[in-house]
């Protein structure tokens, strides 16, 4: 067994491409926890989904066996946190089960905002912070210029930074004895009653739900009898071990020691991240670990079936889907224009691509999936709040007394300089207030902003970097709920209104969020067998119009030789257009329209 | 089998125009490339030919003796059956009583001329060097020169067309008492002069339903002067249908000769094999070249077995009279396709064909025939 002060427990924390899953493939293989066969796939990064997208959304925790310099072995357990700004509760969970974090720059691009938001967190968490410059190797790396940067930005001493290329392993040894030696050892009492904390779970489909935990005090050990604090649950404890980076078996995890914990839950709801694990003996006496949040969807939008058949079966997926994704919310939702299905809960717009990703390729399910929108709020005359996550639900006509809230929140946005007036004016287009603005050194800019939570939950993301050329990065969170004038515009399709196509927009963008709404249905409607009117209009009142002409007449003459294949071609090809449409009363409207036309220019 | 000859020369090029012509004069090599691909085709398929069809460009204006030629080549190479059709294009303005008189003892038995319209504001928009009067003159040389089966070519769905003029000039083409009508509504196609004025906004297309309304005028004036529609867009004296028209498609083997043209060679198995000639002279004459050398079919396209079914399916229902058998040819190359059965199954309860094989287009169906269509050649 391995004593408490040689354990060390740290997360990587590193904008998106400086290199942390190449480091943590790098720290595999030095000390030996990989296979060659399996050093070629990054491993950390187990769904395809993230593979493909490049982010880690499941926080891992694999644990090395490094012998150091001195002669002694130690335990080294590499926590991974989440990448996205989505899954900030993940991710501040996954570091209070650290006692450091290493904080990794690419040295040829510098410190990014969300690199920044992590490392408060890390800060918060009373994490010892060690600094690393990666891709040294690069030509364009200038190391002593992004040091400086993280010295002014951070407040970190760099005088003993360490530069590494993970690529090509250089330093990384001398990272692996550096880590031993600066940061620090697990602090707890072994004698004191267990107490570990829940830092993430997912659920297996051979196992159940399985934990990761720190023991924060105790020890925890096959066979116990354990009470989830906040969940108020009891288990029996089956199976404990750690990730080497395999599911290894042991016999208990001891104070400080962090790994895996089965005990049969059946689905993700019951094991909250954050949540307290203790015996159950005693439980009532103990205080539970703080930082408990019940994670909230800030997004939501309608999932419907293209064929409403499929309905049930939607709700059996979500149903299933959930076991391995505590975050999604669901209620039943009836549209008129789209029939039956669900409004869904997510932490943000990624997470709702992920989800519906999912639900198509791992259920085989045709889906239509609404504009997103964020929850508003309602306060009634008679000081009743109604929270309102639905714009085909947003009244019409509303008393005057009744007042509209929506959410903000506050972004730090992180630019080159060059580029500060170009987000100024995206921010400002988006009902942005600016808040500060700070050099973080002399060319690399913060800007401060309060930003309605429904100007940017869409694509501002996107349209932020694009037009700085990749280089923008940000981070956000809820700030709060403010007044807001406010209004539903609606679409009608030849005349009728498509509740599922409704948004909530303020009164002064009505009419150019009406116009762009008709021209891109325009572009995304098919032409059909006759006229098709498309309108967008707030209450009774119509303020934009667009007429997508009929069907080519389909009765033509002469049909020669080589007309065939040409013929054949054509009808095929309205096929193939015809695919995953959605009918409208009779016309019919591509799965794809209902998020496109939201799409800015 | 049959046999189409593509000859792509005319005297000026219409706007409207997709086929492949050109202004050109006739290339000096055009007899020797035809004739040896004529040559070429018979290693691939055995006659005897029951139709020849001179398409174009204006095959009016070849030299009659090269018609001749071409048809004693037919002759020789695969046989030509005593009864065949053979139709010769031609437009108005290329017509003199004697020219046709040489046409016909070459071996023309059927001219299918490009009238269009008699009104003549609508060939001057259709850019015809002809008016109404010229080419009412070309018909009576026509049958001067002893044509006894005359087809013409009628075109509507003109932009600013009126339902009252198409009518009244209904009324004067069908006075005409021709054997044959082969009706065009226009479509504008990209890539011809008319899709240029289009996209610049020069003139707006005709609304799907006056369109409509307007092949229902035809048809009605048709059958009231004893056309009947025996295709979407072919009209005819009983027993005068073309048969060029409709058989080649049932029959499968067709020879092609000529740029732009399309030949095709039925397999054992049901499947069928496709060759494409490039759209221009030089391309065409090279590709019979290297085509000779290559000794093998060499096809563009390959269709299984179930997509020729799907794709007689989608031609044969234009047939109105004939209509699509699927079952029956499916079983003779012992193919169950069941879903296109199924599909024939659905169309059939809902009214869009008729109940017993072989399936007819109902009427009701008739201006959606090109959305059946697509419903089975998607199925
Ligand atoms: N030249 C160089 N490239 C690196 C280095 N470390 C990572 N990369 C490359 O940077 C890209 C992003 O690395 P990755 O580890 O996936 O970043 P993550 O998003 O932080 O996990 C990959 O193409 C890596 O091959 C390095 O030290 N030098
Ligand atoms: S005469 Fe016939 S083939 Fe020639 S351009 Fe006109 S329509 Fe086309």
């Amino acid at each position: 067994m391995i004593p408490r002060e040689r354990i060390r427990n740290f997360s990587i924390i590193a904008h998106i491409d400086h290199g942390k899953s190449t480091l943590a493939d790098r720290l595999l293989s030095i000390t030996g926890g990989l296979t060659q066969r399996e050093e070629r796939a990054q491993f950390l990064d187990k769904m395809d989904i993230e593979r493909e997208r490049g982010i880690t959304i499941k926080a891992q925790a694999v644990r090395l066996s490094y012998t150091h310099t001195d002669g002694l072995e130690y335990m080294i357990n590499l926590v991974d946190t989440p990448g996205h700004v989505d899954f900030g509760y993940e991710v501040s969970r996954s570091l209070a089960a650290c006692d450091g974090a290493l904080l990794v720059v690419d040295a040829s691009q510098g410190v990014q905002a969300q690199t920044l938001a992590n490392v408060y967190l890390a800060l918060d968490n009373d994490l010892e912070i060690l600094p690393v410059l990666n891709k040294v190797d690069l030509p364009a790396a200038d190391p002593k210029r992004v040091a400086s940067e993280i010295e002014e930005s951070i407040g970190l001493d760099t005088s003993e930074i360490l530069s590494i290329s993970a690529k090509s392993g250089l330093g990384v040894e001398t990272l692996l004895q550096t880590l031993v030696e600066k940061l620090p050892a697990p602090s707890g009492d072994s004698d004191a009653p267990l107490r570990a904390l829940i830092f993430d779970s997912w659920y297996d489909p051979y196992r159940g739900v399985v934990l990761l935990v720190r023991v924060v005090d105790g020890k925890i050990s096959s066979g116990d009898d354990i009470f989830l604090m906040h969940s108020s649950s009891k288990y029996t404890v089956l199976e404990v071990g750690a990730y080497t980076p395999h599911h290894s078996k042991l016999d208990g995890l001891e104070t400080g020691e962090i790994g895996f914990v089965i005990c049969g839950i059946k689905t993700l709801r019951d094991a909250k991240v954050g949540d307290t694990l203790c015996a159950v003996k005693g439980a009532e006496l103990l205080e539970p670990l703080s930082g408990f949040e019940d994670v909230k969807p800030m997004v939501f939008a309608g999932i419907f079936p293209v064929e409403s058949a499929d309905y049930s079966e939607l709700g059996e997926s979500l149903e299933k889907l959930a076991l391995n994704d505590a975050a999604i919310t669901w209620e039943v939702e009836n549209s008129s224009a789209l029939g039956m299905g669900y409004r869904c809960g997510f932490l943000g717009l990624l997470h709702m691509e992920i989800v519906q990703e999912r639900l198509e390729r791992e259920f085989d399910l045709d889906l239509i999936t609404t504009a997103p929108t964020v929850v508003y709020q309602l306060k009634h005359p008679d000081g009743t709040v109604e929270t309102l996550d639905n714009p085909a639900k947003f009244p019409n006509e509303r008393r005057r007394e009744t007042i509209v809230l929506e959410p903000y929140i506050s972004a730090e946005i992180h630019v080159p300089n060059e580029f500060v007036g170009t987000v100024m004016r995206i921010c400002q287009e988006r009902r942005g207030e600016q808040k500060e603005m700070r050099y973080l050194t002399k060319d690399r800019v913060t800007l401060s902003y309060e930003l309605p939570m429904s100007e940017v939950v869409f694509d501002f993301f996107d349209v932020l970097k694009s037009n700085t050329k990749g280089y923008a990065s940000m981070d956000y969170e809820l700030s709060e709920f403010r007044e807001s004038d406010l209004i539903r515009l609606d679409l009608l399709v030849n005349g009728e209104s498509v509740d599922a196509l409704s948004l909530i927009t303020h009164k002064d963008n009505a009419y150019s969020r009406g116009r762009s709404l008709c021209k891109r249905m325009k572009a995304e409607l098919p032409r059909h067998q006759f006229v098709v009117a498309v309108q967008s209009a707030v209450g009774n009142k119509i303020i934009a119009r667009e007429t997508i002409p009929a069907l080519r007449k389909d009765v033509t003459a002469k049909c020669y030789g080589g007309d065939i294949s040409r013929k054949r071609k054509l009808l095929e090809k309205q096929k193939k257009g015809k695919k995953r449409m959605k009918s409208v009363g009779n016309v019919q409207i591509p799965q794809a329209a209902f998020l496109n036309i939201l799409k800015s220019d | 089998m049959q046999v189409y000859i593509h000859y792509p020369y005319c005297a000026t090029l219409c706007p409207y125009c997709d086929f492949f012509s050109t202004t050109a004069d006739e290339d000096p090599g055009y007899q020797a490339s035809a004739r040896k691909e004529l040559a070429i085709w018979s290693r691939f398929l055995e006659g005897p030919v029951t139709s020849i069809y001179f398409g174009g460009g204006t095959p009016g204006r070849m030299a009659p003796s090269l018609c001749a030629a071409l048809i004693a080549d037919v002759d020789k190479r695969f046989g030509l059956s005593s009864s065949a059709e053979i139709t010769l294009e031609t437009n108005p303005d290329d017509v003199t009583e004697q020219g046709i008189r040489d046409f016909l003892a070459a071996g023309v038995n059927r001219l299918s001329m490009g009238v269009q319209s008699l009104d003549d504001e609508e060939l001057k928009m259709l850019g015809r060097r002809h008016d109404s009067a010229s080419a009412i003159a070309a018909v009576a040389a026509a049958r001067a020169a002893g044509v006894e089966n005359l087809s013409l070519d009628l075109i509507f769905g003109l932009p600013n067309q009126s339902e009252s003029g198409l009518k009244t000039m209904l009324e004067r083409f069908f006075a005409l008492q021709v054997e044959h009508v082969s009706l065009y509504g226009l479509t504008i196609e990209e890539g011809t002069q008319f899709g240029v004025d289009l996209a610049a906004g020069r003139f707006t297309e005709l609304e799907r339903a006056s369109w409509l309304r307007m092949y229902d005028l035809v048809a009605d004036a048709a059958s009231s002067h004893g056309l009947e529609r025996y295709e979407i867009s072919n009209f005819a004296r009983p027993g005068r249908c073309s048969r060029h028209n409709r058989s080649y498609w049932r029959d499968g083997n067709f020879v092609a000769i000529g740029p732009g043209a399309h030949g095709q060679r039925r397999l054992k198995n049901g499947g069928l094999q496709r060759r494409f000639n490039p759209r221009s002279v030089k391309g065409w004459r090279a590709a019979v070249e290297s085509w000779d050398k290559a000794g093998e079919f060499a096809p563009h396209e390959e269709l299984s077995p179930e997509s020729w079914l799907r794709e007689a399916c989608m031609v044969g229902l234009r047939d109105l009279r004939l209509g699509i058998d699927p079952q029956g040819w499916a079983r003779s190359f012992n193919l169950a396709d069941e879903t296109l059965m199924a599909t024939v199954k659905r169309l059939v309860e809902c009214g869009d064909l008729s109940a017993v094989a072989p399936h007819r287009l109902l009427s009701k169906a008739m201006h959606r025939v090109d959305a059946v269509a697509a419903e089975l050649l998607n199925a």
